[in-house]
Protein backbone atom coordinates (compact mmCIF):
# COMPACT_ATOMS: atom_id res chain seq x y z
CA UNK A 1 0.00 0.00 0.00
CA UNK A 2 1.45 3.34 -1.01
CA UNK A 3 1.07 5.22 2.21
CA UNK A 4 3.54 7.49 3.93
CA UNK A 5 3.74 6.90 7.65
CA UNK A 6 5.63 9.50 9.65
CA UNK A 7 8.15 8.24 12.18
CA UNK A 8 7.16 9.53 15.60
CA UNK A 9 9.49 11.35 17.98
CA UNK A 10 11.35 9.41 20.63
CA UNK A 11 10.03 9.83 24.16
CA UNK A 12 11.23 8.89 27.61
CA UNK A 13 8.97 6.86 29.85
CA UNK A 14 8.79 7.06 33.67
CA UNK A 15 11.77 4.73 34.05
CA UNK A 16 13.97 6.93 31.92
CA UNK A 17 13.88 4.45 29.03
CA UNK A 18 13.70 5.77 25.50
CA UNK A 19 10.59 4.74 23.60
CA UNK A 20 9.17 5.49 20.20
CA UNK A 21 5.35 5.08 20.04
CA UNK A 22 4.01 3.64 16.80
CA UNK A 23 0.45 3.38 15.62
CA UNK A 24 -0.01 0.42 13.29
CA UNK A 25 -2.81 0.53 10.78
CA UNK A 26 -4.13 -2.87 9.82
CA UNK A 27 -5.39 -3.28 6.27
CA UNK A 28 -7.90 -5.97 5.41
CA UNK A 29 -7.80 -7.62 2.00
CA UNK A 30 -11.31 -8.72 1.11
CA UNK A 31 -13.65 -9.02 -1.85
CA UNK A 32 -16.38 -6.43 -2.04
CA UNK A 33 -19.29 -6.28 -4.42
CA UNK A 34 -21.24 -3.41 -5.86
CA UNK A 35 -24.02 -1.42 -4.27
CA UNK A 36 -25.97 0.31 -7.02
CA UNK A 37 -27.96 3.54 -6.98
CA UNK A 38 -30.82 1.73 -8.73
CA UNK A 39 -30.80 -1.75 -10.18
CA UNK A 40 -31.00 -2.12 -13.98
CA UNK A 41 -34.26 -0.78 -15.44
CA UNK A 42 -35.62 0.30 -12.02
CA UNK A 43 -36.21 3.95 -11.20
CA UNK A 44 -38.54 3.86 -8.20
CA UNK A 45 -38.49 2.55 -4.65
CA UNK A 46 -38.67 -0.01 -3.21
CA UNK A 47 -35.67 -1.42 -5.07
CA UNK A 48 -33.87 -3.96 -2.93
CA UNK A 49 -30.17 -3.40 -2.63
CA UNK A 50 -30.31 0.09 -4.14
CA UNK A 51 -28.89 2.97 -2.14
CA UNK A 52 -31.35 5.39 -3.78
CA UNK A 53 -34.03 3.92 -1.53
CA UNK A 54 -32.30 3.42 1.80
CA UNK A 55 -29.09 2.62 3.58
CA UNK A 56 -28.43 1.70 7.19
CA UNK A 57 -27.02 5.19 7.69
CA UNK A 58 -29.71 7.11 5.81
CA UNK A 59 -33.15 5.51 5.79
CA UNK A 60 -34.27 7.94 3.08
CA UNK A 61 -31.49 6.90 0.69
CA UNK A 62 -28.57 8.67 -0.94
CA UNK A 63 -28.28 10.64 -4.19
CA UNK A 64 -26.90 9.17 -7.39
CA UNK A 65 -23.12 9.00 -7.68
CA UNK A 66 -22.58 8.85 -3.92
CA UNK A 67 -19.15 7.45 -3.16
CA UNK A 68 -19.18 5.29 -0.05
CA UNK A 69 -18.43 1.91 1.39
CA UNK A 70 -20.61 -0.59 3.27
CA UNK A 71 -19.04 -2.95 5.77
CA UNK A 72 -20.49 -5.83 7.71
CA UNK A 73 -21.27 -4.14 10.99
CA UNK A 74 -23.92 -1.61 11.95
CA UNK A 75 -23.26 1.46 14.11
CA UNK A 76 -20.25 2.72 12.13
CA UNK A 77 -21.95 5.38 10.00
CA UNK A 78 -19.75 8.21 8.71
CA UNK A 79 -16.50 6.65 9.92
CA UNK A 80 -13.59 7.28 7.58
CA UNK A 81 -12.11 4.46 5.51
CA UNK A 82 -9.10 4.27 3.23
CA UNK A 83 -9.51 1.85 0.37
CA UNK A 84 -7.53 0.63 -2.61
CA UNK A 85 -8.98 -1.79 -5.15
CA UNK A 86 -8.19 -4.06 -8.07
CA UNK A 87 -10.43 -6.23 -10.25
CA UNK A 88 -10.91 -9.87 -9.17
CA UNK A 89 -9.20 -11.02 -12.36
CA UNK A 90 -6.02 -9.26 -11.27
CA UNK A 91 -4.41 -6.18 -12.76
CA UNK A 92 -3.07 -3.11 -11.07
CA UNK A 93 -4.22 -1.61 -7.79
CA UNK A 94 -6.01 1.72 -7.85
CA UNK A 95 -4.68 4.66 -5.89
CA UNK A 96 -5.55 4.91 -2.22
CA UNK A 97 -8.90 6.66 -1.75
CA UNK A 98 -10.58 8.09 1.32
CA UNK A 99 -14.28 7.53 1.77
CA UNK A 100 -16.86 6.99 4.51
CA UNK A 101 -19.13 4.18 5.68
CA UNK A 102 -22.73 4.85 4.65
CA UNK A 103 -24.29 1.40 4.84
CA UNK A 104 -23.83 -2.05 6.31
CA UNK A 105 -23.75 -5.41 4.55
CA UNK A 106 -23.84 -7.31 2.31
CA UNK A 107 -25.97 -10.23 3.43
CA UNK A 108 -23.48 -12.76 2.07
CA UNK A 109 -20.76 -11.31 4.28
CA UNK A 110 -22.70 -11.76 7.49
CA UNK A 111 -25.06 -8.83 7.09
CA UNK A 112 -24.65 -6.08 9.64
CA UNK A 113 -23.30 -8.06 12.58
CA UNK A 114 -19.98 -9.52 11.45
CA UNK A 115 -17.05 -7.34 12.62
CA UNK A 116 -14.42 -9.62 11.08
CA UNK A 117 -11.68 -7.06 11.79
CA UNK A 118 -11.90 -8.14 15.44
CA UNK A 119 -11.54 -11.89 14.86
CA UNK A 120 -9.91 -12.23 11.43
CA UNK A 121 -12.65 -14.50 10.07
CA UNK A 122 -12.94 -12.79 6.71
CA UNK A 123 -16.21 -13.62 4.91
CA UNK A 124 -16.61 -14.34 1.20
CA UNK A 125 -17.84 -10.80 0.68
CA UNK A 126 -16.40 -8.30 3.14
CA UNK A 127 -18.42 -5.24 2.17
CA UNK A 128 -19.81 -3.24 -0.72
CA UNK A 129 -18.45 -0.38 -2.82
CA UNK A 130 -20.99 2.05 -4.22
CA UNK A 131 -21.18 2.14 -8.02
CA UNK A 132 -19.70 5.64 -8.08
CA UNK A 133 -16.81 4.60 -5.83
CA UNK A 134 -16.20 1.59 -8.08
CA UNK A 135 -16.03 3.95 -11.04
CA UNK A 136 -13.64 6.24 -9.19
CA UNK A 137 -11.43 3.27 -8.37
CA UNK A 138 -11.47 2.17 -12.03
CA UNK A 139 -13.37 -1.05 -11.38
CA UNK A 140 -15.66 -2.34 -14.14
CA UNK A 141 -19.26 -2.85 -13.07
CA UNK A 142 -22.79 -3.03 -14.45
CA UNK A 143 -26.09 -1.74 -13.10
CA UNK A 144 -26.42 -4.97 -11.11
CA UNK A 145 -23.00 -6.55 -10.80
CA UNK A 146 -19.44 -5.75 -10.01
CA UNK A 147 -16.85 -6.90 -7.57
CA UNK A 148 -13.28 -6.18 -6.65
CA UNK A 149 -10.53 -7.15 -4.29
CA UNK A 150 -9.84 -4.28 -1.92
CA UNK A 151 -7.45 -3.31 0.79
CA UNK A 152 -9.17 -1.20 3.41
CA UNK A 153 -8.53 0.20 6.84
CA UNK A 154 -10.21 2.53 9.30
CA UNK A 155 -8.91 6.09 9.23
CA UNK B 1 -26.40 8.33 48.28
CA UNK B 2 -29.49 6.20 48.82
CA UNK B 3 -31.77 9.17 48.09
CA UNK B 4 -29.78 9.92 44.91
CA UNK B 5 -30.10 6.31 43.76
CA UNK B 6 -33.82 6.33 44.48
CA UNK B 7 -34.20 9.59 42.58
CA UNK B 8 -32.33 8.15 39.59
CA UNK B 9 -34.47 5.01 39.64
CA UNK B 10 -37.63 7.13 39.82
CA UNK B 11 -36.48 9.35 36.95
CA UNK B 12 -35.60 6.27 34.87
CA UNK B 13 -39.05 4.81 35.51
CA UNK B 14 -40.61 8.02 34.23
CA UNK B 15 -38.69 7.91 30.93
CA UNK B 16 -41.06 7.19 28.06
CA UNK B 17 -40.62 3.63 26.76
CA UNK B 18 -39.98 3.28 23.03
CA UNK B 19 -43.24 3.45 21.09
CA UNK B 20 -44.68 0.27 19.64
CA UNK B 21 -46.34 0.47 16.25
CA UNK B 22 -48.31 -2.50 14.94
CA UNK B 23 -47.96 -2.81 11.16
CA UNK B 24 -50.06 -5.90 10.61
CA UNK B 25 -52.43 -8.17 12.54
CA UNK B 26 -53.68 -11.52 11.24
CA UNK B 27 -55.66 -14.38 12.75
CA UNK B 28 -54.64 -17.92 11.97
CA UNK B 29 -54.32 -21.53 13.04
CA UNK B 30 -50.71 -21.88 14.18
CA UNK B 31 -51.01 -25.31 15.71
CA UNK B 32 -53.04 -27.18 13.08
CA UNK B 33 -55.83 -28.11 15.46
CA UNK B 34 -58.34 -25.44 14.49
CA UNK B 35 -57.55 -23.05 17.34
CA UNK B 36 -57.30 -19.42 16.32
CA UNK B 37 -54.43 -17.17 17.37
CA UNK B 38 -53.90 -13.44 16.86
CA UNK B 39 -50.51 -12.60 15.36
CA UNK B 40 -49.14 -9.03 15.29
CA UNK B 41 -46.10 -7.69 13.44
CA UNK B 42 -44.73 -4.55 15.08
CA UNK B 43 -41.80 -2.21 15.32
CA UNK B 44 -40.50 -0.82 18.61
CA UNK B 45 -38.46 2.34 18.81
CA UNK B 46 -36.67 4.56 18.33
CA UNK B 47 -34.19 3.12 20.79
CA UNK B 48 -31.31 5.16 22.11
CA UNK B 49 -28.57 5.43 19.47
CA UNK B 50 -24.89 6.20 19.82
CA UNK B 51 -23.81 9.72 18.97
CA UNK B 52 -23.76 10.35 15.24
CA UNK B 53 -25.63 7.13 14.44
CA UNK B 54 -29.19 6.93 13.13
CA UNK B 55 -31.96 5.86 15.53
CA UNK B 56 -32.45 2.13 15.94
CA UNK B 57 -35.60 0.03 15.98
CA UNK B 58 -36.44 -3.59 16.53
CA UNK B 59 -39.07 -5.49 14.61
CA UNK B 60 -41.06 -8.13 16.40
CA UNK B 61 -43.94 -10.58 16.33
CA UNK B 62 -46.37 -11.41 19.13
CA UNK B 63 -48.85 -14.24 19.29
CA UNK B 64 -51.91 -14.15 21.54
CA UNK B 65 -54.54 -16.79 22.09
CA UNK B 66 -56.30 -19.01 21.58
CA UNK B 67 -59.53 -17.62 22.97
CA UNK B 68 -60.77 -19.62 25.90
CA UNK B 69 -58.70 -21.85 28.12
CA UNK B 70 -55.00 -21.20 28.94
CA UNK B 71 -54.23 -18.45 26.42
CA UNK B 72 -50.56 -17.80 25.71
CA UNK B 73 -48.58 -14.72 24.75
CA UNK B 74 -45.38 -15.46 22.80
CA UNK B 75 -42.92 -12.93 21.43
CA UNK B 76 -39.99 -12.82 18.98
CA UNK B 77 -37.79 -9.79 18.27
CA UNK B 78 -35.09 -9.04 15.72
CA UNK B 79 -31.69 -7.46 16.20
CA UNK B 80 -31.79 -3.63 16.11
CA UNK B 81 -31.95 -1.94 12.71
CA UNK B 82 -31.98 1.63 11.45
CA UNK B 83 -34.48 0.70 8.73
CA UNK B 84 -37.96 0.32 10.22
CA UNK B 85 -39.93 0.07 6.96
CA UNK B 86 -42.44 -2.76 6.75
CA UNK B 87 -42.84 -4.80 3.56
CA UNK B 88 -46.35 -6.16 3.59
CA UNK B 89 -45.89 -8.64 0.74
CA UNK B 90 -43.23 -10.66 2.57
CA UNK B 91 -44.78 -10.62 6.03
CA UNK B 92 -47.76 -12.72 7.04
CA UNK B 93 -49.04 -16.19 7.80
CA UNK B 94 -48.44 -18.90 5.24
CA UNK B 95 -49.66 -22.46 4.92
CA UNK B 96 -47.38 -25.08 3.42
CA UNK B 97 -48.76 -28.26 1.85
CA UNK B 98 -48.41 -31.18 4.25
CA UNK B 99 -47.42 -29.00 7.20
CA UNK B 100 -49.81 -28.69 10.16
CA UNK B 101 -50.26 -25.17 11.43
CA UNK B 102 -49.44 -21.94 9.66
CA UNK B 103 -45.93 -20.46 9.66
CA UNK B 104 -45.11 -16.85 10.44
CA UNK B 105 -42.97 -14.98 7.89
CA UNK B 106 -41.25 -11.78 9.04
CA UNK B 107 -38.64 -9.66 7.30
CA UNK B 108 -36.16 -7.14 8.63
CA UNK B 109 -34.05 -4.87 6.47
CA UNK B 110 -30.72 -4.18 8.15
CA UNK B 111 -28.90 -2.34 5.38
CA UNK B 112 -29.41 -1.18 1.80
CA UNK B 113 -28.12 -4.57 0.63
CA UNK B 114 -29.13 -6.77 3.56
CA UNK B 115 -32.60 -8.15 4.18
CA UNK B 116 -33.34 -11.14 6.41
CA UNK B 117 -36.40 -13.35 6.10
CA UNK B 118 -37.27 -15.06 9.37
CA UNK B 119 -39.60 -18.05 9.44
CA UNK B 120 -41.19 -18.70 12.84
CA UNK B 121 -43.45 -21.38 14.19
CA UNK B 122 -45.37 -21.62 17.45
CA UNK B 123 -44.04 -24.50 19.49
CA UNK B 124 -45.77 -24.90 22.86
CA UNK B 125 -45.86 -21.44 24.39
CA UNK B 126 -42.84 -20.05 22.53
CA UNK B 127 -42.06 -18.77 19.06
CA UNK B 128 -39.30 -20.83 17.46
CA UNK B 129 -37.14 -19.30 14.71
CA UNK B 130 -36.63 -22.04 12.14
CA UNK B 131 -35.03 -20.04 9.31
CA UNK B 132 -33.00 -16.87 8.91
CA UNK B 133 -32.42 -16.40 5.18
CA UNK B 134 -30.41 -13.33 4.24
CA UNK B 135 -30.06 -11.72 0.85
CA UNK B 136 -29.98 -8.52 -1.10
CA UNK B 137 -33.50 -9.14 -2.34
CA UNK B 138 -35.99 -11.81 -1.30
CA UNK B 139 -39.32 -12.98 -2.69
CA UNK B 140 -41.65 -15.83 -1.79
CA UNK B 141 -43.55 -17.37 -4.66
CA UNK B 142 -44.80 -20.50 -6.39
CA UNK B 143 -42.75 -21.75 -9.32
CA UNK B 144 -44.84 -22.82 -12.28
CA UNK B 145 -47.54 -25.33 -11.47
CA UNK B 146 -45.90 -26.68 -8.33
CA UNK B 147 -47.95 -25.91 -5.21
CA UNK B 148 -44.92 -25.57 -2.94
CA UNK B 149 -43.63 -22.18 -1.88
CA UNK B 150 -40.16 -21.18 -3.02
CA UNK B 151 -38.05 -18.56 -1.27
CA UNK B 152 -36.12 -16.83 -4.02
CA UNK B 153 -33.06 -14.97 -2.81
CA UNK B 154 -30.84 -12.73 -4.84
CA UNK B 155 -27.52 -12.88 -3.05
CA UNK B 156 -25.04 -10.08 -3.34
CA UNK B 157 -22.08 -11.63 -5.12
CA UNK B 158 -23.59 -12.57 -8.47
CA UNK B 159 -26.81 -10.71 -8.24
CA UNK B 160 -28.67 -12.15 -11.23
CA UNK B 161 -28.17 -15.73 -10.06
CA UNK B 162 -30.70 -16.63 -7.44
CA UNK B 163 -30.61 -19.04 -4.54
CA UNK B 164 -33.80 -21.08 -4.26
CA UNK B 165 -35.09 -22.57 -1.02
CA UNK B 166 -37.94 -25.05 -0.60
CA UNK B 167 -39.56 -26.59 2.45
CA UNK B 168 -37.86 -29.86 3.36
CA UNK B 169 -37.88 -31.74 6.66
CA UNK B 170 -39.28 -28.96 8.76
CA UNK B 171 -37.42 -25.95 7.37
CA UNK B 172 -36.56 -24.13 4.17
CA UNK B 173 -33.44 -25.57 2.58
CA UNK B 174 -31.40 -24.68 -0.51
CA UNK B 175 -32.73 -26.55 -3.53
CA UNK B 176 -31.44 -24.88 -6.70
CA UNK B 177 -31.25 -28.13 -8.68
CA UNK B 178 -34.95 -28.81 -8.14
CA UNK B 179 -35.97 -26.13 -10.66
CA UNK B 180 -34.17 -26.83 -13.97
CA UNK B 181 -36.85 -25.07 -16.03
CA UNK B 182 -36.36 -21.86 -14.07
CA UNK B 183 -32.61 -21.94 -14.75
CA UNK B 184 -33.15 -22.83 -18.37
CA UNK B 185 -35.33 -19.74 -18.89
CA UNK B 186 -32.79 -17.54 -17.10
CA UNK B 187 -29.92 -18.93 -19.17
CA UNK B 188 -31.86 -18.25 -22.37
CA UNK B 189 -32.29 -14.62 -21.32
CA UNK B 190 -28.50 -14.28 -21.11
CA UNK B 191 -28.09 -15.87 -24.51
CA UNK B 192 -30.58 -13.39 -26.00
CA UNK B 193 -28.84 -10.44 -24.31
CA UNK B 194 -25.57 -11.48 -25.89
CA UNK B 195 -26.88 -12.37 -29.36
CA UNK B 196 -29.59 -9.76 -29.84
CA UNK B 197 -29.21 -7.22 -27.07
CA UNK B 198 -28.56 -3.50 -27.03
CA UNK B 199 -24.99 -2.13 -26.91
CA UNK B 200 -23.04 -3.73 -24.08
CA UNK B 201 -19.62 -3.38 -22.60
CA UNK B 202 -17.00 -6.14 -22.71
CA UNK B 203 -17.46 -6.46 -18.96
CA UNK B 204 -21.24 -6.94 -19.38
CA UNK B 205 -20.63 -9.66 -21.96
CA UNK B 206 -18.11 -11.42 -19.74
CA UNK B 207 -20.65 -11.37 -16.88
CA UNK B 208 -23.37 -12.70 -19.23
CA UNK B 209 -21.10 -15.63 -20.17
CA UNK B 210 -20.33 -16.43 -16.52
CA UNK B 211 -24.00 -16.18 -15.48
CA UNK B 212 -25.15 -18.25 -18.46
CA UNK B 213 -22.73 -21.02 -17.46
CA UNK B 214 -24.04 -21.07 -13.91
CA UNK B 215 -27.64 -21.06 -15.09
CA UNK B 216 -27.15 -23.76 -17.76
CA UNK B 217 -25.23 -25.88 -15.25
CA UNK B 218 -28.16 -25.69 -12.81
CA UNK B 219 -30.50 -26.49 -15.71
CA UNK B 220 -28.50 -29.68 -16.20
CA UNK B 221 -26.98 -28.72 -19.58
CA UNK B 222 -23.70 -26.92 -18.79
CA UNK B 223 -22.32 -27.37 -22.31
CA UNK B 224 -25.16 -25.26 -23.73
CA UNK B 225 -23.41 -22.21 -22.21
CA UNK B 226 -20.62 -22.49 -24.78
CA UNK B 227 -22.85 -20.95 -27.45
CA UNK B 228 -23.46 -17.85 -25.30
CA UNK B 229 -19.80 -17.51 -24.36
CA UNK B 230 -18.56 -17.91 -27.94
CA UNK B 231 -21.09 -15.29 -29.07
CA UNK B 232 -19.92 -12.91 -26.31
CA UNK B 233 -16.29 -13.40 -27.31
CA UNK B 234 -17.05 -12.87 -30.99
CA UNK B 235 -18.94 -9.67 -30.20
CA UNK B 236 -16.01 -8.27 -28.24
CA UNK B 237 -13.52 -9.20 -30.95
CA UNK B 238 -15.65 -7.75 -33.75
CA UNK B 239 -16.52 -4.59 -31.81
CA UNK B 240 -20.21 -4.93 -32.75
CA UNK B 241 -22.50 -2.88 -30.42
CA UNK B 242 -19.69 -2.48 -27.95
CA UNK B 243 -19.34 0.35 -25.45
CA UNK B 244 -16.75 0.96 -22.71
CA UNK B 245 -17.90 -0.01 -19.24
CA UNK B 246 -16.75 3.21 -17.61
CA UNK B 247 -17.48 6.49 -19.43
CA UNK B 248 -14.10 7.91 -18.46
CA UNK B 249 -12.12 5.06 -20.04
CA UNK B 250 -9.29 6.02 -22.35
CA UNK B 251 -8.82 3.99 -25.57
CA UNK B 252 -5.95 1.97 -24.10
CA UNK B 253 -8.05 1.21 -21.00
CA UNK B 254 -10.91 0.09 -23.26
CA UNK B 255 -8.52 -2.26 -25.04
CA UNK B 256 -7.43 -3.58 -21.63
CA UNK B 257 -11.09 -4.09 -20.64
CA UNK B 258 -11.66 -6.08 -23.85
CA UNK B 259 -8.57 -8.23 -23.25
CA UNK B 260 -9.56 -8.89 -19.63
CA UNK B 261 -13.10 -9.84 -20.68
CA UNK B 262 -11.85 -12.24 -23.37
CA UNK B 263 -9.45 -13.86 -20.89
CA UNK B 264 -12.32 -14.33 -18.43
CA UNK B 265 -14.59 -15.77 -21.14
CA UNK B 266 -11.82 -18.21 -22.13
CA UNK B 267 -11.54 -19.25 -18.48
CA UNK B 268 -15.30 -20.02 -18.44
CA UNK B 269 -15.01 -21.91 -21.73
CA UNK B 270 -12.28 -24.08 -20.20
CA UNK B 271 -14.61 -24.81 -17.25
CA UNK B 272 -17.39 -25.71 -19.69
CA UNK B 273 -15.07 -28.16 -21.50
CA UNK B 274 -14.57 -29.99 -18.19
CA UNK B 275 -18.19 -31.11 -18.56
CA UNK B 276 -17.50 -32.85 -21.89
Amino acid sequence: VNEVISIPQRQRNGNGQETRPFLFYVYWQVTMDEEVWHNCNVTTCPDSGAYACQTACDPSGLPQNSKFIAITQSGLCNKGIRVEARPPSGGSWSSLTSTTIQDCGPASGGGCSNPYWFNGNIPTMGGCLSDALMGALGISHTCSTGQATVLWRFQ
Amino acid sequence: VIYSLLACAFAYALLPSPAVHVDLAEKGDLTGDGKEFLVEWYRRGPLRAESGQPPQYVRGVTVHGPAGEAPISARWESKPTALPDFYRQLNGLRSLPGTPGQLIFATVQYGGATTDLYVLRLRGTKLQQINDIAGRAISVEQMGSKPELVVKVRPSDLSQIYALYTWRTGRFQRADEAFPQFWSRLAESYRKDVQEGAPRSPFDLQVDCRFAFRAYRLAGVPRAAAQTCFAARKRIQSGRSLAPNLPSERPEQFEQEKATAIAEIDRVLREIRLHD
